[in-house]
């Protein structure tokens, strides 16, 4: 089989596996992201300034571990670019932690300003409170080394592509149709604008505000989206799912404030998909078990969540329409040994993934040096690349 | 007269524009109920929490009902100041721990704690075991509250476990966010775990009055 072939073959089992359809072995989809530095036997702070250290780690996690695919191949949190512009403050990194400090752009005061007139506050609120106040007058040279740096990294995307095709890899899934993330309202809400404080707060104090906020983006920022859906020739062939969006909102509404501000809206974008025949991949931060009952007449092949707290074996008996990536905790992969590590998987695959409906992956993005064990993380692929159901 | 069940119900049903008039109404009238002001406000918290068990409000309720509550003690404050505060409070300990910098959980939990009474030893962001280790011992602290968003906060919540037990101090442990779970409640040594900060509340609660 030639790489192509392989990559071809590998698209074939993440969607069989997402759409109930028997498999001869369960797909892995590694949820790994800046673990393999630590792995490497790199820091932090070389990686994430570096691409040809960063490239080396992708590689070296490549080598020797046996994955179906990989959520990221370092191009995610690359500093360069920003820093080249004089940012520094939004997030942080040293030789074994990175983050990203919380922030929002607006407050329930300030999101009519932002309503009003998108550009212009993040002109005059956001890019400021970014860059600093003389943004817009930053020199010549600092402007050059920026592009310079955002050339390199857009090189460095590319590149890294290759070296997936190379690796037979492929990816998540492909931007929307908008070229972008599918973001729904309450999402934009909750990760970028509010933030859970003033989201929490603009609810109770402020709904009809968010309502015209979620009409508003429904009217120009998703309909576009659902348009382009609809006009697609069909599933993707290339990527392991046709979309992917990340749910974080519902962990702080009640079940009256989920079904105002974020299941209609929802359902119309899960519908789109559902008219195409396309599937999705749906992280859930949090619990999702909640809300189960909203997605239980959905057909089975649309819907995967990638669990992070909910039991997926609860999981399953709640919504056997859904299928199931996740499963493999970090809690056991960090401090069980390989022999429990492996019992574990081979119970996920096979109460889980005999007739099809799970893909294996990891609970929580790896991030950090104790993540996992490396020995670890070794059986667990080994036994799910080589396990015959 | 202030309707002090009026008050706990409407604090209760988050219902904002009736608990400001009616703690406006007490301190026009002097003040000297703000005491019995913050006791409704508090039996309203209890209602709180009841509805959060039982499924009605969830975690952004919770934050909303911190935010009533701080606003409440922000408006009685010079009363009770002066009737000299609503009683005795359990002292303790909230931060994130080593290595990171995340607060809006810690935030929310310590107005919720504050809320029902606790008075919260804040040691903020990116705290050593050694500061949280010297404070418990300087302030004779009885629970400590370990938060998180990062999973190498794991790391830190079990070396300040191993310390504050090294150092024998005899305090309870809970630990909250994303990445905690009760595997990693055993591994790390601590007493409980919590994702929503009504547990926490709860728990420290439960341990306060044990004591």
């Amino acid at each position: 089989m030639n790489s192509k072939e392989m990559k071809a073959a590998r698209v074939k089992l993440f969607r069989d596996a997402a759409n109930f359809r028997k498999t001869d072995r369960i797909p892995h989809f590694a949820n790994v992201v800046t673990w393999k530095v630590f792995d490497a036997g790199h820091t932090l702070d070389e990686a994430m300034t570096n691409f040809d250290v960063m490239e080396k780690c992708v590689l070296h996690f490549l080598d020797k571990y046996p994955v179906d695919a990989i959520l990221d191949v370092g191009i995610r949190n690359q500093f360069n670019v920003t820093e080249a512009f004089g940012e520094g403050g939004y997030y942080y990194y040293d030789k074994e932690v990175v983050g990203i400090h919380d922030h929002a752009h607006c407050t329930v005061e300030t999101l009519q300003q932002y309503m009003d007139d998108p550009t212009r506050y993040a002109w005059e609120v956001i890019l400021p409170k970014k860059y600093g106040e003389s943004w817009a007058q930053k020199s010549k040279e600092t402007w050059k080394k920026t592009f310079s740096e955002y050339t390199r990294y857009t090189k460095f995307v590319l590149h890294m592509a290759k070296v997936m095709d190379r690796y037979s890899l492929p990816g998540l899934s492909p931007n929307n149709p908008m070229k972008g993330a599918v973001v729904p309202a309450a999402e934009e809400l909750m990760s970028n604008l509010l933030g859970i404080q003033q989201l929490s707060v603009a609810m109770r104090r402020s709904p009809d505000l968010l309502d015209a906020f979620i009409e508003r983006w429904e009217k120009e920022r998703m309909e576009p989206i659902y348009e382009k859906i609809r006009k697609a020739k069909g599933p993707d062939d290339v990527h392991c799912f046709d979309s992917s969006i990340l749910m974080l909102a519902h962990t702080v509404m009640n079940k009256k404030q989920f079904e105002r501000f974020y299941w209609p809206y929802l359902k119309k974008l899960l519908d789109v998909y559902a008219e195409k025949g396309m599937n999705i991949r749906i992280f859930t931060e949090g619990s999702i078990l909640r809300f189960a009952e909203y997605f239980r007449d959905f057909p089975k092949g649309l819907l995967t969540f990638h669990l992070e707290q909910d039991d997926p074996f609860e999981f399953r008996a709640a919504l056997p329409n859904v299928a199931i990536m996740g499963g493999m905790t970090t809690d056991l992969l960090s401090n069980g040994t390989p022999e429990e590590c492996v019992a574990y998987a081979k119970r996920l695959c096979d109460e889980l993934g005999r007739d099809g409906g799970f893909i294996f992956s990891e609970n929580k993005m790896l991030s950090y040096r104790n993540d996992a064990k490396a020995e670890n993380m070794l059986a667990v692929c080994e036994f799910v690349n080589n396990y015959k159901l | 007269m202030v309707d002090f069940d009026a008050l706990a119900e409407a604090m209760g049903e988050l219902d904002e524009d009736t608990v400001k008039d009616l703690l406006d109404q007490v301190m026009t009238e002097g003040g000297s109920d703000a005491p019995k002001a913050m006791e409704a406000c508090q039996k309203g918290m209890d209602t709180v929490g009841k509805l959060f068990e039982e499924g009605e409000y969830f975690v952004g309720d919770l934050i909303y009902a911190g935010e009533l509550m701080t606003e409440a003690v922000n408006t009685l404050k010079s009363a009770l100041v002066e009737g000299g505060g609503s009683g005795l409070k359990t002292r303790m300990i909230l931060c994130t721990v080593k290595g990171d910098l995340h607060d809006i959980g810690k935030n929310i939990v310590r107005s919720m704690l504050e809320a029902n009474g606790f008075e919260v030893l804040d040691l903020g962001i990116d705290c050593p075991p050694e500061k949280i280790v010297d404070t418990a011992k300087a302030e004779n602290i009885k629970i400590v509250a370990l938060s998180g968003v990062l999973t190498l906060a794991l790391d830190s919540m079990k070396k300040t476990v191993e310390e504050l037990k090294a150092a024998g101090l005899d305090v309870k442990v809970i630990i909250g966010g994303a990445p905690v779970s009760a595997d990693a409640c055993l591994n790390i040594g601590a007493d409980e775990w919590a994702h929503s900060p009504q547990k926490t509340v709860d728990t420290c609660k439960k341990w306060a009055e044990s004591f």
